[in-house]
């Protein structure tokens, strides 16, 4: 197995940005697959919609709702929010526990003459392709090209990938996560900042941006002119900014500024110093629950984890594994695994280590023929259970 | 001097992320802002949810005395006892389980008039679905009151609740039969 890897600033030297023949042929790849892997999702949507899985006349008409089933859950709510903003009703569920980016991003979708539920659908898709471009582009500063354009593909045909065709927000921050990243090692700061503070408006794992950022402009520090440092603090500091805005913000709206932590409660989520014990003790009366489903999450948990750990043996950048450890660990100190295979995909390492295993022409060849296959089976999962 | 250029880019990095966390408020200012009625409705729902038992005189014109309906709520069902019918109430389902056969209307009206849970759920499938919740000022057994609507289909079945605290005073419906009922939270 290679383990070497150029470093981040001679990557960023010694490649120029324009659009070099072989970035447009792996553009060109990477379209391809995304096409590919989201016309399966797609299929395997209105096939699940037709057949009326798990249960007939359950579903609407295909031609009345098509792809409803993208839509569902989580989605349900963004586009609640977009439609109505915030109101908290304590104890119950309500829509401050979702995140603002994206349905602010749904309801421009709806100005422009959209239904917003087809504007999260749409915004959703554009924007995975936009960050699977952008992934490549970060993992070309840390991986060598073969490995990074590897990266980008298995996150297309990701078993959980399914996600980033529903109206949910991670279609969005994926994009935004890896843009921060190539930003801040061409020192753009502030516009790393903005890209850091709009994914933390989409999604809390956002703030972890900072560790990245923060790792970059300390590496750099010595060498930066007095209003580049200015700028790269700024950088560091807008995720949490923007979370601060968000709770601001539900303050002015709602007079409470911390309504989406309470929200959360009513999921059954608050964090607390004994909330991995409290996630253990749910996955192991998961049975007694009725809530096997919650393995599903442990089992993506645990291939994450492992997968970072490729990462940080392969030398990759720490910052990033840390970062990615972090939305993955993070929500389980909120005391469940609940939903962690779907928050583990923003964690951008986890692919660098699954494209350096594909190093291997087996491992490579087992990814590309069980990816597509479990992510089509995977959308038999969205009527039973939420991702 | 020296100690000035090392703190300048920390003030500077911080006043450039306030100016970011001020756009960031600028574009979540750009969704809609909930109405009083609803903020009022979404606090109704709390009280109604705080008290986990409710009682209920309910009146109709033709009846010579009150009928009362006792509500108490057990492992997440609340049972609404309305003379001898008994109501199982449950989300926004209502379902007769003893007592003369009736319409399941008749059911859910008389689950409305003494069923703070399914009271709530209206409440708040309304706030989650296209309508808002209206307030309007009424005196109410001479009382200063709110009433708002909290169904969005069929006949109109109001909450009467204090201005301040949102404490209930009653249910009122009107359909084809106009009643009303006393609410007294347990």
């Amino acid at each position: 197995m290679e383990l070497t890897s150029p470093s981040p600033i001679a990557a960023v030297r010694l490649r120029p940005v324009r659009l070099s023949r072989e970035r447009a042929r792996a553009y060109r790849e990477l379209a391809a697959w995304w096409l590919g892997s989201r016309l399966l999702v797609l299929a395997a949507a209105a096939v699940v919609q037709v057949a009326g899985w798990p249960r007939a006349g359950w579903h609407p008409s295909l031609f009345r709702h098509p792809f409803v089933l993208l839509t569902w859950w989580d989605g349900r709510w963004y586009g609640i929010v977009a439609k109505r903003g915030y109101l908290l009703v304590q104890g119950r569920f309500s829509q401050t526990a979702f995140f603002p980016f994206f349905p602010v991003l749904e309801r421009a979708g709806h100005l422009l003459g959209l239904p917003v539920d087809v504007a999260g659908v749409l915004i959703a898709h554009l924007g995975f392709l936009a960050g699977l471009l952008a992934a490549y582009e970060l993992a070309r500063a840390y991986l060598p090209e073969a490995d990074a354009r590897r990266s980008s593909i298995y996150l297309a045909i990701f078993p959980f990938g399914f996600v980033f065709s529903m109206a949910y927000p991670e279609g969005v921050v994926l994009p935004l996560v890896a843009l921060a990243g190539v930003l801040v090692l061409r020192e753009r700061w502030l516009a790393a900042g903005i890209c850091a503070a709009a994914a933390t408006l989409a999604r809390p794992e956002g703030i972890l941006l900072a560790v990245p950022i923060g790792a970059c402009a300390l590496r750099r520090w010595g060498r930066l002119d007095q209003w580049s440092r200015t700028r790269a603090v700024a950088a560091v500091l807008a995720a949490p900014a923007a979370l601060g805005s968000f709770s601001a913000y539900l303050w002015w709206a709602l007079g409470d500024p911390l309504a989406w932590t309470k929200a959360e409660q009513a999921w059954g989520r608050s964090f607390s110093a004994t909330g991995v014990y409290r996630a253990l003790v749910a996955l192991a009366e998961a049975p007694a629950h009725h809530n096997t489903w919650l393995y599903r999450d442990a089992g993506f948990c645990a291939l994450y984890l492992l997968l970072l750990g490729v990462a940080l043996r392969a030398r990759l950048p720490r910052s990033w594994v840390a970062a990615g450890l972090g939305m993955v660990l993070l929500p389980l100190a909120s005391g469940s695994f609940t939903s962690d295979a779907r928050f583990g995909l923003l964690a951008l390492p986890v692919f660098w280590g699954l494209a350096v295993l594909g190093r291997r022409p087996r491992v490579h060849r087992a990814v590309l023929c069980a990816g597509p296959a479990l992510l089509a089976a995977a959308m038999l999962m969205i009527p039973l259970r939420f991702p | 001097m020296r100690r000035l250029a090392v703190v300048t880019p920390f003030l500077g990095g911080a006043a450039l992320a306030a100016l970011i966390a001020a756009a960031a408020f600028a574009v979540q200012a750009t969704l809609a802002t909930p109405t009083l009625g609803d903020r009022n409705g979404a606090r109704e729902i709390a009280v109604l949810d705080a008290h986990r038992r409710l009682a209920a005189a309910e009146v109709v014109p033709w009846s010579r005395r009150p009928l009362t309906a006792l509500y108490a709520e057990r492992k997440g069902k609340g049972l609404l006892r309305v003379g001898r019918d008994r109501i199982e109430c449950a989300g926004l389902h209502a379902r007769l389980v003893s007592g003369p056969a009736e319409p399941q209307s008749h059911v859910v009206i008389e689950a409305d008039l003494g069923c703070g849970q399914l009271l709530a759920a209206e409440l708040r499938a309304r706030l989650l679905g296209d309508a808002h919740v209206v307030p309007r000022r009424i005196v109410y057994r001479g009382h200063p009151a709110y009433s708002f609507r909290v169904n969005d289909h069929g006949p109109v079945v109001s909450l009467v609740v204090a201005p301040r605290s949102l404490r209930p005073y009653g249910v009122r419906f009107a359909g084809r039969v106009r009643a009303y009922s006393l609410l007294r939270l347990g």
